[in-house]
């Protein structure tokens, strides 16, 4: 076909196609910059750092603007089936068609005049989606790192409460309150929470927390309770030790105290775990049950009960210390170490010794603190070891810091600060619609329209008999 | 189709001689050019027309006209109720001849000539109407097991009245089908009208000018034969008749939604031979689109059945043809929803 026809034809063909290809590159690449917009936006989120990787979308534009042009030109259609466009457009009567049979060329100047027919692309769609892709990648790239964040998944903070958990814990097991595979486990599962803590659920989070400070703490109580009582055997114990010493001192024989030192034996008896759990070794006659009669082991057993009074006393004092138990187990700790009126023990010892006088007597003689069993009611209160003020000053200790707003979280997002209604706003609840609010009604009241006859004529207290709530 | 396509020193002698026949019938029977263009195509195609018309419109005198200027045997069947199948065909009389024995003789009937007009097919009984099945398709007849043929060119121009449908046997669907057009007659206009009053005594019709000799009449079917449909248009016309049918992925609303029964194949044939004749008058060696547009309507109007809803709805098989026409492309040329080609 060499005539005007054939070449107008062959340029309907390439526009066709040049349209096609173009349409379908511009597509591909706007799908192309949502795609890998929204990849950026997913890996800056996830916490990549910006850097070379960001790069590889502009590097993907060439490949995909050949995938698309490829996969276009597959599905362009074919050129039989453009003659057929073009000889319906042109009104060739079929004459160009013809040419898949036979040379046509002499009925060519028959055809009308050979002009491209025109194409029109509505190109502002294609290139709208395309822009808005790439203005959409473009954001994704020049968004600040500040933004991003805030759309990530809002971590929760849980450093400082973890971290005085861990040392409560590492205390407990320090302390042989905790086993050290319980211990391990409750490390293990605070440092769970610490990784999955979300900003999102934070209720969660801190539930798991406090049920864990509250297991701590249970335990750091039972443990104080258990080193109060202990500490009371120890503190009666020392004091009987610490007598009968004072009762050697005396004057007194081995033979004559014999009877209290078998009530000490049977004390430290009992006291023998605590003893050696907390102190030292017991002298040689205590274990094997003697009594203690000469004034070495009597010694060596007031050292071993002050060296067990005073660990006792250092686990309560370290676990208040943690705020796992309350200052007054700590304040009961430090008034059962304090010593016993020795004196007044050794004087009942004495004069208990060899005489007949039922003990009870003689303990309402001694001069004590006062109760029942501790003297006379008007005995004088004697004081010793008293606290000199002068000069005394409190502790100074480093407090952990506090929160700041740094370390603020958001739990929830309003759209605005809640409105404060007016006093005197009317509400509309149905038969008292115009009634003040706070008029007792809890939700609004639909008349409907069959109902509202009745309802006027109820409230309608100026006719006689008319009803009405009220008189 | 193997014979070579045709070339512009060939069709134009074909093409002169059609647009004769077309200026004779015009010269004569006024106000009708477009009616007899499709006569015109009908006959081109070897295909039987129907017309459909009140009573005085000239179907008739456009039988016998067409018969006059083409030089071709004319006759006229009136049908009535009481029309026989042997009144159309032909029968065997008893006759003795010259040594004295009897024997049954054929007598044709008015079957045997080369237009046949049947004026209004309607009246007959189908028994009747049925006896030109053989005739229109085969053309010719089998009567005591003997075939005869009827004389070449064989065109059948039945008429039927609209209005009249009291007495009448509507035309069953497979004899419809064997009509190439069904063509509408309609009133003349007032311009027209007055032209035949003034120069007409009484209407009659002026003698033809000139008559087509022997022998013109095939070399204008040979000339048609030879007339090339392309493939794409072949395409076209094959989907414009699926798209006459409700379940066909193409078909338009219209068409699902008032189409019982959609267009035969007999159908595509039909408006591929009258597409090849439309090129033929328009001076083409080729069929184009528009040669199809052009033909697709009679040819296609009285083969797509209607359901009920038509009916209520007073939709017509013209205005479903029109539908088909404007819902199916040319080609198959799927542009994307934001190109298009702008007609010039």
């Amino acid at each position: 076909m060499q005539s005007d026809h054939a070449r107008t034809l062959r340029a309907f063909h390439r526009r066709l196609a040049a349209v096609y290809l173009l349409r379908r590159v511009l597509f591909a690449l706007a799908l192309w910059a949502f795609v890998w917009g929204a990849a950026v936006l997913v890996l800056r989120m996830a916490g990549v750092p910006r850097g070379i990787w960001m790069a590889y979308g502009a590097a993907g534009c060439l490949p995909v603007m050949v995938g698309a042009a490829w996969w276009e030109w597959r599905r362009l259609p074919s050129f039989a089936l453009v003659r057929a466009a073009y000889d319906a457009l042109r009104r060739c009567g079929g004459i160009l068609m013809s040419e898949e049979r036979a040379d046509m060329r002499a009925w060519y100047d028959r055809l009308p005049e050979a002009r491209v027919p025109k194409l029109r692309w509505r190109w502002r769609r294609a290139a709208v989606a395309c822009l808005a892709g790439w203005v959409f990648l473009g954001l994704t790239y020049w968004i600040p790192d500040r933004l991003v964040r805030s759309l990530q998944d809002p971590r929760l903070e849980l450093g400082s409460w973890v971290a005085e958990l861990q040392a409560q814990t590492q205390a407990l097991a320090e302390e042989q309150i905790l086993d050290a595979e319980e211990a391990r486990q409750w490390q293990e599962e605070l440092e769970r929470l610490q990784r999955g803590a979300s900003g999102r659920e934070p209720a969660r989070a801190w539930e798991a927390l406090d049920h864990l400070q509250q297991a701590n703490r249970d335990r750091a109580r039972e443990a104080a309770e258990q080193a109060l009582r202990a500490l009371e055997e120890l503190r009666q114990a020392e004091a009987l030790a610490g007598a009968m010493q004072g009762a050697m001192e005396s004057g007194l024989s081995g033979e004559e105290l014999a009877s209290a030192g078998r009530d000490l034996s049977g004390l430290l008896q009992a006291l023998k775990s605590t003893l050696s759990e907390a102190g030292g070794p017991l002298p040689a006659g205590l274990e094997s049950g003697g009594s203690l009669t000469n004034r070495a082991d009597l010694e060596k057993l007031l050292a071993v009960l002050g060296q067990c009074k005073g660990g006792l006393s250092n686990r309560v004092a370290r676990l208040c210390e943690l705020r796992l138990v309350d200052s007054r187990y700590l304040s009961a700790c430090q008034g059962l170490c304090q010593s016993t009126n020795v004196a007044a023990l050794v004087d009942w010892l004495c004069r208990s010794c060899g005489t007949n006088q039922g003990q009870t007597d003689v303990l309402a003689e001694i001069p004590g603190r006062g109760g029942v069993n501790r003297g006379r009611g008007d005995a004088p209160m004697v004081w010793k070891e008293a606290t000199e003020e002068e000069g005394a000053r409190f502790q100074e200790r480093v407090l952990p810091p506090g929160a700041g707003p740094a370390d603020l979280q958001r739990v929830g997002l309003s759209w605005g600060a809640p409105e404060e209604a007016p006093a005197d706003l009317p509400v509309a609840h149905g038969a008292l619609s115009g009634a003040p609010a706070g008029s007792g009604v809890t939700r609004a009241q639909v008349v409907l329209p069959r109902h509202r006859e009745v309802v006027q004529r109820y409230f309608r207290r100026d006719v006689p008999g008319g009803g009405g709530p009220g008189p | 189709m193997k014979d070579p396509l045709l070339q512009p020193a060939e069709l134009e002698p074909a093409v002169e001689l059609a647009n004769r026949v077309l200026a004779e019938l015009d010269r004569i029977l006024l106000g009708r050019s477009r009616l007899h263009r499709l006569v015109l195509i009908g006959l081109l195609s070897r295909g039987h027309i129907l017309l459909e018309g009140v009573p005085g419109l000239g179907k008739t005198a456009l039988v016998r006209t067409l018969g006059r200027v083409l030089r071709l045997e004319f006759r006229r069947v009136q049908f009535t109720p009481d029309l026989m199948p042997g009144d159309v065909l032909g029968t065997h009389i008893l006759q003795q001849t010259d040594s004295g024995r009897r024997e049954l003789v054929f007598q044709p009937g008015p079957v045997f000539t080369n237009i046949l007009l049947a004026d209004e097919i309607n009246r007959a009984s189908p028994k009747t109407q049925s006896a030109l099945l053989e005739t229109m398709q085969e053309n010719s007849v089998t009567l005591l097991g003997v075939t005869r043929s009827v004389p070449r060119p064989f065109f059948v121009l039945a008429t039927q009245n609209p209005i009249e449908m009291e007495g009448t046997y509507p035309l069953p669907e497979a004899q419809l089908d064997r009509f190439l057009f069904r063509v509408f007659f309609d009133l003349l206009e007032t311009d027209v009208l007055e032209q035949i009053l003034y120069e007409r005594r009484r209407g009659e019709l002026p003698e033809p000018s000139w008559q087509m000799t022997a022998g013109e009449l095939d070399r204008l079917f040979e000339v048609m034969d030879r007339i090339y449909l392309p493939r794409a248009v072949s395409r076209y016309i094959a989907r414009l008749v699926a798209a006459t049918h409700p379940g066909s992925p193409e078909a338009p609303e219209s068409v699902r939604r008032y189409v019982a029964h959609g267009a035969s194949p007999r159908a595509a044939i039909a408006i591929s031979e009258a597409a090849r004749a439309h090129a033929l008058l328009e001076g083409r060696p080729s069929v184009g689109f528009e040669d199809v547009r052009a033909v697709a309507e009679p040819a296609l109007n009285h083969r797509i059945i209607l359901n009920y809803q038509a009916r209520f709805d007073r939709v017509t098989t013209s205005s479903l043809v029109r539908s088909v026409l404007d819902a199916i492309q040319e080609t198959e040329l799927q542009l994307p929803r934001d190109v298009e080609l702008a007609r010039q």
